[in-house]
């Protein structure tokens, strides 16, 4: 068979400085790659191939990972380069960040998660590992020319993209009671291998006599940029789960989570799909109570 | 994989099929994979728009860039400028009008593909567009564009018995409803492809896979104006078709620039090429009035089916006919009134896919069975026997049939099977729900009658004293080599090693009709039913002529002719010996068709009955079949594992039909242009278990011998799963593949007070 080749020229940068260099000495005519996955995908569909391509790959500090202690707690530093299919294959990630390989194990499918990396998926903006950082409140390191520095996942999201070379994510642990729920959703199109039509994730935690004290909630799922609904999780704060509360609920999130739809999904639809996994989740937060 | 005791247990047998092992090791060259000296590659320049004018095309820029050799127009088809197996009604080249996105307005040989692909960048082709007829109901009326000069109505269809007005006067009970069907692609694995060698002595040599390479060799000769003789198609192995590879697509382009350049030109669509040109399922629009007295009996059944056939004709009328004939399936109703119209819009084209109608039509018509039940208060299946065909009742557009008691067979099957009867779990939160279906079908062999359906086949014994035998037909995955080779074997005596198969080449193989229409293992019985008493007596008399031992003391068996349990003579010395008088048996025969007068009546049927287990997620309308089962009759088991394979892929492919699978397009353009968004299942969407029943055995009078399964396991599965999901929600689904917003939607009017409530 022949293989196509592409038609840019590839930059093999050993460090970080390399990297950003190049970037702005070829400004729009490049961009970052990393595992190339995402953007095999938009190849495939017409996109044109940028002159240039940096690639990250051999740039070795972005592919740490490791446990810290900061400030009484413990985080998971995860290098920009770390292939999803590792983020599955560390025992202790499962232990400690379980809402993140439940995550990275619904993206793509097992022959996509060897290319593609963590970095990536977040540096696309619309990645499904995004839901599930969101809620663990996780960091990005981004290298500016000069120092990495620490972004909140949430703050850069809503930001007006810039052009940054993620580093590493950042990932607190949370230590949760077993009172609490974690959940992760994707409802994809079909059950693997599929784009997201609406991805979900969330930490509820309630006291012993039965007040929500811990809400944390994000959605996104198709082109839509994930983000915290935090109306919701301001509503939920210091209530008990109760047939008002749900009504509620499922209002403020059909009304807070504001995705677009496609030519398959309506966004009414992804709204009330997002609405209806929170009440499911609160329902089995009322079951532990 | 579980069987019953007793049933089924031939489906367990296991044996390596012929091509099986270079298959599953990647060692198999496809005709795509083929390679030649100084080959040139070559891109199709398709449609900008999906209707309009060609006002000009400029080639002058595209020929001019180097490694450029040739650009060809409507200008350079040397003969008929069209193709279609019907009527060709579809322009190779355009010449100053397209009719939809996939239609080609010039094709480039260049050096290489990049080449190629840059060129087709370079040709100018100014267009005048035109208004886009996308809805065939609007494409029915007169002030539509029309689309060809004999109006927008490609074919007509009917079928009449009784009166229906006068019998839904005496119904108790009228189920109306009109079914939606989606527009399903083939999604074989080989995409369109081939090359194309002009050799020295002036003929053309084809490698490009098809469904019938002699019939794609008539269609290229009156392309290329050329004695079909001097044009030989190799057409085997392909890597899928599914129906979708029987019409021409790649060979008119790869032909004409191999003559103009004089360079062997291969062409192998991506993906995205193949989307955009290739055919698909018809989408249809089917309303059906169905009328029962309250005792269960269905007096009335009252039929119009709108069929979207897209730009050309290619099998439309044929796929409608056979729509407009299954639209009673298996049922004795007295009063009958079928309508039927495909019409041509600018949408894509549609034509033949395994099922040919069967599976729109059936949705309906089970669709109705079901509605009738519970509006009478009935079980399912209780009314489906109440007015299921016997064995000598006439088929289902009253004519006659070979006698069957498939129908019965097959309901009886599956009524016993575990999954009706299993509990429903409901998930703590009752956001799960789950629920079980059935549905039954009758599907027709072969093209049916007033159609040319040739059938053949030959046997030899070779020169290198090999059990040679031929046919006309081609290995797209289904086991055709294992099927011919376990026939044979069977009826000659011999063993596999001293066999020969020989397919797929025009030079070498007699006609033997298309791979199509579930007619290959039927057909290839038929043939060596025929062939094996005239070769078997001759290849004894040449034995007995060689050893001088009489013939009724010889015996045919493995390695060659056996005298008292030794071997006397093997074939390799037979065939040394006679070598002067070569022995070749031949027949020539058609496919049994209906004598009734009745375009495309069948004649032999087979039958399915498919039960499925279904679970409705709530809250996201997300539809999980968690168990399948199908209880198939026809006739005996060839070849096992391809039987299953048949079945079970058969039931995955009509999964994805009802569940993902729409080759959405919007204004004539498609809006799933790959593997990214038209979403076929992966093993993750299949049922870890599928059970498959084969009922072989066939009624006395019936000598046909085993009927092909490549259809029979798509078509009952879409109707048993919806009604498993009016089972589980009491949503009626009417529209394919099934909406899961539709189903949210519904359940949130229904079940949200309810759901909003803490416990």
């Amino acid at each position: 068979m022949k293989l196509k080749t592409l038609s840019s020229k590839i930059w093999m940068p050993t460090d970080l400085r390399e990297a950003w260099r190049l970037r702005q000495l070829l400004q729009l005519e490049s961009h970052f790659i990393a595992g190339g996955t995402l953007w095999q995908t938009k190849w495939e569909k017409g996109a044109p191939q940028p002159s240039h391509l940096i690639s990250l790959e051999n740039i070795k500090i972005l592919e740490a990972i490791y446990e810290k202690e900061d400030g009484g707690q413990n985080f998971l530093h995860l290098g920009a380069l770390i292939r999803l299919a590792d983020c599955l294959r560390y025992p202790i990630i499962k232990a400690k960040w379980p809402l993140l390989t439940k995550a990275v194990k619904t993206i793509a499918a097992p022959a996509v998660r060897n290319l593609g990396t963590i970095g990536g998926n977040v540096a696309s903006t619309i990645g499904d590992a995004i839901p599930a950082l969101l809620v663990m409140e996780a960091k990005i390191g981004c290298f500016d020319g000069d120092d990495i520095k620490k972004i909140d996942l949430d703050h850069w999201l809503n930001e007006e993209f810039k052009d940054d070379l993620i580093t590493e994510i950042v990932v607190p642990e949370i230590s949760a009671p077993p009172s609490y729920v974690h959940f992760y959703q994707k409802i994809g199109r079909r059950e693997a291998f599929s784009g997201s039509v609406v991805t979900i994730a969330g930490i509820i935690g309630q006291n012993d006599n039965g007040t929500i004290d811990f809400a944390r909630l994000a959605a996104g799922g198709g082109e839509n940029r994930p983000r915290r609904l935090r109306i919701t999780e301001q509503l939920l704060d210091g209530r008990k789960v109760e047939s008002a509360l749900l009504k509620k609920v499922h209002e403020a999130v059909f009304s807070e989570f504001q995705p677009a739809g496609d030519a398959f999904f309506s966004a009414d639809y992804r709204r009330r799909v997002a609405a209806n996994i929170v009440i499911a989740e609160l329902k089995k937060l009322e079951e532990k109570d | 994989m579980d069987y019953e005791e007793g049933k089924g247990l031939r489906l367990k047998q296991v044996c390596i099929r012929p091509d099986g092992v270079e298959k599953v090791t990647g060692h198999l060259k496809f005709l795509t994979d083929l390679s030649f000296p100084n080959m040139l590659f070559a891109k199709i320049l398709r449609s900008e728009y999906p209707h309009a004018n060609i006002v000009s095309i400029s080639t002058e820029k595209a020929e001019e860039l180097p490694g450029v050799r040739a650009v060809i127009t409507s200008k350079d088809v040397l003969g008929l400028n069209g193709f279609g197996l019907i009527f060709p009604d579809q322009p190779v080249l355009c010449k100053d009008k397209v009719r939809f996105v996939g239609d080609a307005v010039a094709a480039v040989a260049a050096e290489t593909e990049e080449i190629a692909e840059a060129a087709l960048q370079l040709i100018e082709v100014e267009y005048e567009p035109l208004p886009v007829v996308d809805d065939p109901e609007q494409a029915m009326l007169p002030s539509s564009p029309q689309l060809h000069p004999n109006g927008n109505i490609l074919h007509q269809a009917s079928y009449q018995s009784g009166n229906v007005e006068e019998a839904f006067q005496s119904c108790d009970c009228i189920v109306e409803e009109t079914y939606q069907l989606p527009r399903q692609m083939h999604a074989y694995m080989e995409t369109e492809g081939g090359v194309f060698v002009p050799e020295k002595d002036g003929t053309l040599t084809v490698y490009a896979g098809t469904q019938h390479g002699y019939k794609d060799r008539y269609q290229l000769a009156r392309i290329l104006n050329m004695p079909e003789e001097d044009i030989r198609v190799v057409s085997s192995p392909l890597g899928g078709s599914f129906g979708g590879k029987d019409e021409l697509n790649i060979q008119p382009y790869g032909a004409l620039l191999a003559l103009k350049t004089g360079f062997p030109v291969k062409i192998h669509q991506t993906r995205r090429e193949s989307v955009r040109s290739g055919i698909k399922r018809h989408p249809m629009k089917i309303k059906m009035k169905t009328g029962a007295k309250k005792n269960g009996k269905i007096i009335a059944h009252q039929v119009r089916i709108i069929a979207d056939t897209g730009a050309y004709a290619t099998l439309g009328p044929a796929v409608l006919d056979f729509a407009v004939e299954h639209a009673t399936g298996p049922y004795m109703i007295p009063n009958i009134q079928v309508e039927g119209y495909s019409v041509f819009t600018n949408n894509g084209v549609a034509g033949e896919f395994r099922g040919f109608g069967g599976n729109q039509v059936t949705f309906a018509l089970e669709g109705q069975i079901d509605r009738l039940a519970v509006k009478l208060g009935m079980s399912p299946l209780e009314l489906r026997q109440k007015n299921l065909r016997q064995a000598h009742d006439p088929g289902p557009v009253g004519q006659k049939i070979a006698p069957t008691d498939g129908a019965q067979q097959v309901l009886k099957q599956i009524s016993q099977s575990k999954l009706l009867n299993s509990c429903r779990k409901q998930d703590h939160n009752g956001l799960i729900k789950t629920g079980v279906g059935v549905a039954i079908t009758m599907h027709g062999g072969g093209l049916g009658y007033g159609r040319l359906d040739p059938a053949g086949g030959r046997i030899s014994l070779n020169e290198e004293g090999k059990i040679e035998i031929a046919f006309g037909f081609e290995e797209f995955g289904q086991g055709l080599l294992a099927v011919i080779e376990q026939i044979a074997i069977r009826a000659i005596g011999c063993s596999r090693e001293d066999l020969h198969i020989v397919i797929g080449d025009t030079y070498k193989v007699p006609r033997s009709g298309s791979s199509t229409a579930s007619r290959g293992t039927s057909m290839v019985w038929q043939a060596i039913q025929r062939m094996k008493a005239p070769f078997q007596n001759s290849l004894l008399e040449r034995a007995s002529q060689c050893t001088d031992v009489p013939v009724s003391q010889l015996k045919i068996g493995e390695k060659g002719v056996w005298h008292q349990d030794e071997l006397l003579i093997s074939y390799k010395e037979l065939a040394k010996q006679t070598i002067d008088k070569p022995l070749i048996i031949e027949t020539r025969f058609d496919f049994p068709a209906t004598p009734c007068s009745i375009p495309g009546g069948h004649f032999l049927y087979s039958f399915a009955a498919c039960a499925v287990k279904v679970e409705v997620d709530l809250a996201t309308g997300f539809v999980r079949v968690k168990h399948l089962e199908q209880a198939v009759a026809a006739g005996p088991v060839i070849f096992p594992q391809g039987y299953l394979g048949q079945i079970e892929g058969g039931s995955v492919m009509a999964l994805g039909y009802t569940l993902t699978e729409e080759a959405l397009i919007e204004k004539g353009t498609y809006v799933t242009e790959n593997f990214d968004t038209y979403l076929i299942p992966t093993i993750k969407d299949v049922p870890l278990s599928i059970d498959i029943t084969a009922i072989e055995e066939l009624c006395e009078e019936d000598e046909y011998g085993p009927r092909g399964v490549g259809e029979i396991g798509t078509v009952a599965v879409a109707p048993a799963i919806a009604m498993a999901i009016y089972d589980a929600t009491g949503i009626w689904v009417n529209k394919l593949p099934v909406s899961r917003e539709e189903i949210v939607n519904k359940m949130m009017e229904t079940e949200m007070s309810k759901w909003l409530t803490s416990k």
